[in-house]
């Protein structure tokens, strides 16, 4: 049972006592303020402040290293390196101030996580000052053994997973290159992999390593990808292709289970129970998702979608309104007999509709913007409005699991915002000062966001706690 | 209530848990780190500024577009001719498949143009100026190719460099087997100064 049901059984519990005179109105008011505040304060606000700090670091250093990578050739060499120190020094000096002010984890990971990516910039950026650039593989290793010894330091989980990252980018690029042998490789493999394995021992040893629903997930959307990538016939328009994909495994979810309500494409399991039960349901929506994030990419809108939507895309269409009003009409009959108010159920037909829009926006985009006479502003306006969708959906989901204490919700939709984070920093499509000035102004937005639910929650706890009003009161007992 | 699984070395693991680092050894600890990332981070640039000041300075002709990485921004890709480098490498296929570091010497022909006379496995001890390449199933890969420029820049430079591509030059300075690029041309405008 999670802490939220622990807390909806203590308030029955406490409506109870004051029913059978047990305990007096004050001192129900009294617990449920205790446990309301103890629940804000260890669970929702951490979690959420955590999240919202992290991300906003993240989009701060990304957003620095963009505004580094505009190549300020005006400004003379030694200031230029100078500056590409600056991320690693600031790095440093949280680092010190941790240790100094004996700071907790949060502080540990965010210090851990400026070095590392302050150490990359550091060393990408004298290649670029000079114009000489030393082997990828070696920028990626030499930054990665430098940052594993933060890994024991701090016991930082994110500088792992950075030191994973970059020595997985350092094998890709060994393997591209083939600048080491398969023995070489191998034994690259062995020694950097196993470099983490202290680390990983003592996680599981303290039992700090759990979540495994992230992986489970992960694991799932990837095993779906993969099968659908296999699968996929080259003379297939693979949009069109994915379309079918996502449709039919949740058309099939619906049809096989009686609650059809969560298999809805606007709907993501919450519970893990949900999840097992509705697999099917959820590659689909898997694939849906990945759809949002193909079409965030420009090069797709100015190159592709013209032409290859055109043949299937117009049959698709009215094959997905038909099954969406099918379905749509299916749940407001159901809802119907359940509710007599009629204006009830032409609401939840209402959500049930839009809910099963969302699969219906790229093709319908698609469309409008094809009448489009201007190809860029087209493009432009089609990315602008999938990234915002795709970013929608990254943050409701991670809002959604820390609110209903999901973890495994939480990390898929802080997964989404990292990917569509990371994409938008590697796309090339946009300038470098835009992005990093908009990079800077969201990972800012999100730290003073953090900065102003952490002020509020503090007036909060600090607000006497509310009597619970005379109609709450029992009526007779020991307390009268 | 379930069991704690133990391990042959959980007794090790209960004694690294209990141990907590002083925060003085803790903060000695992390700026060893420190040193160790700055200096490593910092070592590259010293000797590429030493060879930008003190190093000789040779004129290359080179062709070049326009593309760009996420980390640092838009750049000249640019490619040097080696198809004249005399290979004094021994290649032995058998080891690598064919791939190994080699050392390539300059010299300067009668116009004045710098070009890759050989390339050896060990630096030459005749005082020559070389670089450090890497050789690769009959070709070489140089540390110079690219030349990072301002994003706004960069496509009027590729444009200059396409209404010209036959007078395009880098300026490469040579100390001790580090090279830095000084400068791109083309003819005499330096490719930073290109208007738009």
């Amino acid at each position: 049972m999670t802490q939220e049901k622990h807390l909806q059984w203590l308030n029955r519990q406490m409506q109870e006592w004051l029913n059978q005179g047990l305990a007096d109105p004050e001192t129900v008011a009294r617990l449920q303020a205790h446990y309301r505040l103890k629940a804000r304060e260890t669970k929702r606000l951490p979690a959420l402040s955590f999240a919202l700090v992290i991300l906003g670091t993240l989009l701060v250093l990304l957003g620095v290293i963009l505004i580094l990578a505009k190549n300020w050739s005006a400004l003379p060499r030694l200031a230029r390196v100078f500056i590409s120190l600056i991320p690693l020094l600031a790095g440093i000096g949280l680092g010190i101030f941790t240790i100094l002010g004996d700071k907790g984890r949060l502080w540990k990971e965010i210090s851990g996580l400026v070095v590392s990516i302050g150490l990359l910039t550091a060393m990408a950026m004298t290649g670029q000052v000079y114009h000489v650039i030393s082997d990828p593989s070696h920028l990626f290793l030499g930054t990665a053994l430098l940052s594993l010894p933060l890994v024991y330091l701090f016991s930082a989980d994110l500088t792992a997973l950075v030191y994973l990252i970059l020595i997985s980018i350092y094998f890709g690029v060994a393997a591209a290159q083939r600048s080491l042998s398969f023995g070489g490789l191998l034994l690259a493999g062995v020694l950097l992999g196993g470099a983490l394995k202290p680390w990983l021992l003592m996680q599981i040893h303290q039992k700090k390593l759990q979540g495994h629903d992230l992986w489970l997930n992960l694991a799932l959307g990837l095993t779906g990808f993969i099968w659908f990538m296999a699968m996929l016939p080259y003379w297939i328009p693979w949009q069109e292709f994915l379309y079918l994909y996502f449709l039919l495994l949740i058309l099939g979810d619906a049809f096989l289970y009686s609650d059809a309500a969560d298999t809805l494409p606007g709907n993501w399991p919450l519970s893990r129970e949900d999840a097992e039960h509705h697999t099917l349901s959820l590659l689909g929506k898997l694939a849906l998702y990945f759809l949002f994030y193909i079409f965030t990419f420009r090069g797709l809108w100015l190159y592709q979608a013209q032409s290859s939507f055109r043949p299937m895309t117009y049959g698709i269409l009215l094959v997905l309104f038909a099954l969406a009003a099918g379905f749509t009409f299916v749940l407001y009959r159901q809802s119907k007999f359940q509710q007599p108010d009629l204006m009830e159920a032409a609401a939840d037909g209402g959500m049930t509709a839009l809910k099963w829009a969302l699969p219906l926006l790229p093709p319908v985009l698609i469309l409008i913007f094809q009448k489009m006479p201007d190809r860029d502003a087209a493009s432009l306006l089609a990315v602008i409005c999938f990234n915002l969708v795709f970013f929608g959906i990254g943050l409701r989901l991670l809002l959604r699991g820390i609110s209903q204490n999901r973890l495994g919700t939480a990390n898929l939709g802080l997964f989404f915002l990292v990917l569509i984070i990371g994409t938008r920093f590697l796309d090339i499509d946009f300038s470098f000062l835009v992005r990093g000035l908009v990079f800077v102004a969201l990972g800012l937005g999100f730290l003073f966001t953090n900065l102003w639910m952490v002020r509020k929650s503090r007036e909060k706890a600090e607000e006497p706690p509310e009597a619970p009003a005379a109609s709450d009161a029992p009526k007779g007992g020991a307390a009268q | 209530m379930t069991t704690e699984k133990r391990f042959f070395f959980s007794p090790w693991l209960d004694k690294i848990s209990e141990w907590r680092p002083s925060k003085v050894l803790l903060l000695l600890l992390f700026l060893l780190l420190a040193a160790l990332q700055v200096g490593f981070s910092i070592y590259p640039s010293i000797r590429s500024e030493s060879a930008a000041r003190n190093g000789q300075e040779y004129k290359f002709r080179t062709e070049a577009y326009d593309p760009a990485d996420p980390f640092r921004g838009r750049y000249l890709q640019f490619r040097l001719d080696t198809s004249a480098v005399k290979n004094r490498l021994e290649i032995d296929d058998s080891r690598s498949a064919g791939r190994q570091i080699c050392y390539m010497t300059i010299a300067v022909g009668s116009d004045g143009i710098a070009y890759f006379d050989e390339a050896l496995p060990k630096p030459p001890e005749d005082g020559r100026d070389y670089i450090k390449a890497r050789y690769r199933y009959g070709s070489f890969d140089l540390p110079m190719q690219q030349y990072f420029l301002d994003e706004e820049i960069a496509p009027a430079a590729e444009q200059a460099f396409f209404a010209d591509p036959n007078n395009c030059f880098i300026i490469l300075r040579v100390q001790k087997g580090t090279s830095v690029v000084t400068g791109m041309y083309v003819g005499d405008l330096l490719i930073d100064q290109v208007e738009f």
